[in-house]
């Protein structure tokens, strides 16, 4: 049977085809301003290209994520967080606690066996997630994919006191302009992050192996503060930005 | 202030470096004012940058001067909304303006006057703009369900992008916030008689809102933005008497 899952995220949807439990292709498209149905379609059809298979081959789609509800070409809809213990169950199957980081939200899933047993998520707030980083970025004048490497050039961190990526937005144009390194700031957003998502797998009760998922888990700068806090080793698999996207594909498959 | 009289005011935005914008308004104010700096018998500074004022004798909070100097504008008043761009308080306080619960939020854009500044420069208005646009809605107030500054953003791109009236967009962003600020007047423990200060008090979508929910009319100094100083002067004249004394 071949399937596909669509993870319909705030800054890319995710499409992948599974024949079985055969991965046979994965796409990403920016989310950018056409219709998140309309995105979801491109982003599926990248998807039946790499796989060369046809549309119709396909027996069921099931999609997940924040804009979920808008993707209509999808028979099935699950939750984040079993796709999530899903998804990361078949990339790494001795993973205890996947942590997904997203661009507009952050969720922490403790598993067994490819099922959520303990869930914490933000999506209130844009501090706990990519978002936060987006904007430190943007005011500081770097591109959002160099952020993590200038933030690994320094071991020294300024302390963002305001959770509120508002309120850090003002606090780092005024840290700047009194001498600080940009670096240093860079370096200090980064760790306030961490420290946010970190508060999330406490309150699951994390357990190795340790999982990351999520556009976020992308940046190194945000690899290297998370690992120091965890004090371990932290586990990113291939296709780790798939990761929900898998999870919903194979819940198709089971339908 | 002079012998319990406003002498001269002034009113700058405050610039990243905010020592440099405490010196910038107080030369103006000597200037309105035809004063020197010696003239000045004791200064107090207060708000969020008072430490960065380095003229002043005294630092007071914002929660003290702001009760003082709405009881020298109203004195029968015991309620208290203080709400500018970087936090909102609620303050309940006793005659001639003796604080005796607050709270406040500085943790969170969404619950000050910063989310609608944001939600202003998103739809290219002027905050002067929005309140009263925010009261003509076509075809009712809009869901803007986030409770976060930013992830209202996104809530209202895409109502921009759905071809939304703009009124409908500030109404829905007014009600949120009155929805949170409300919820702050409640924790403090509301009384009449009731006042408004800080920027957000010339808003007007704002202020009939918060009339509405609450039941009373609010009180308003000529310049609400002042209010704050205002009661600094008045904690600084009472300072310099005692140290006359």
């Amino acid at each position: 049977m071949i399937t596909a899952g669509v993870d319909a995220g705030m800054s890319s949807l995710k499409a992948v085809i599974f024949r079985d439990q055969e991965l046979l292709a994965a796409q990403a498209v920016p989310a950018g301003t056409n219709s998140v149905q309309d995105t979801a379609r491109t982003a599926l059809d990248l998807a039946c290209a790499e796989a060369q298979v046809d549309l119709s081959e396909i027996t069921r789609v099931c999609t997940t994520g924040l804009g979920q509800s808008y993707v209509t070409l999808a028979q099935d809809r699950s939750a984040e967080a079993t796709c999530l213990a899903r998804g990361i169950y078949w990339l790494h199957p001795e993973a205890k606690t996947v942590l997904d980081v997203g661009a507009q939200k952050s969720l922490a899933v403790r598993c067994e066996e490819g099922r959520p047993v303990k869930i914490r998520a933000n999506a209130r707030c844009a501090a706990g997630s990519g978002r936060y980083l987006e904007m430190a970025a943007e005011v500081l004048g770097y591109n959002i994919d160099e952020l993590g490497a200038v933030s690994l050039r320094t071991d020294e961190y300024v302390e963002l006191e305001n959770t509120c990526t508002v309120f850090a937005e003002s606090d780092i144009i005024t840290l700047v302009h009194a001498g600080a390194k940009p670096e240093a700031v860079i370096k200090g957003a980064h760790r306030a992050l961490a420290q946010r998502v970190y508060t999330l797998l406490l309150h699951v009760d994390w357990a190795e192996d340790l999982c990351l998922a999520g556009g976020v888990a992308g940046n190194v700068g945000f690899l290297k503060e998370l690992a120091d806090l965890v004090g371990r080793s932290l586990i990113r698999p291939d296709n780790f930005e798939f990761t929900a996207a898998i999870g919903a594909a194979l819940a198709a498959a089971t339908v | 202030m002079e012998d319990g009289n406003i002498a001269a005011s002034a009113l700058i935005l405050t610039g990243p470096d905010s020592e440099e914008s405490a010196r910038k308004v107080m030369d103006q104010v000597l200037k309105a004012g035809a004063f020197s700096l010696s003239d000045m018998e004791y200064i107090v500074s207060t708000g969020y940058g008072r430490l960065n004022a380095p003229f002043a004798h005294k630092k007071i909070t914002e929660i003290s001067c702001h009760a003082k100097g709405s009881a020298w504008f109203f004195p029968e008043v015991r309620t208290i909304l203080d709400m500018g761009g970087q936090d909102c308080k609620a303050i309940r306080c006793e005659a001639q303006g003796k604080v005796t619960n607050f709270v406040l939020n500085d943790k969170c854009a969404a619950g000050t006057g910063r989310y609608l500044e944001r939600i202003a420069r998103l739809l290219g208005l002027s905050l002067e703009e929005i309140g009263p646009r925010s009261l003509a809605p076509v075809d009712g107030p809009l869901p803007i369900d986030s409770a976060c500054a930013v992830f209202a953003e996104n809530d209202v791109l895409h109502f921009i992008r759905q071809g939304k009236h703009v009124s409908d967009i500030l109404a829905g962003a007014a009600e949120a916030l009155v929805n949170r600020i409300v919820s702050l007047i409640q924790k403090v423990g509301f009384e009449e008689a009731f006042s408004i200060s800080g920027g957000v008090a010339k808003n007007i979508g704002i202020v009939r809102r918060l009339e509405s929910r609450l039941g009373v009319r609010a009180r308003i100094a000529p310049e609400p933005q002042l209010v704050g100083a205002v009661g600094a002067a008045l904690l600084a004249q009472e300072l310099a008497g005692r140290l006359s004394r």
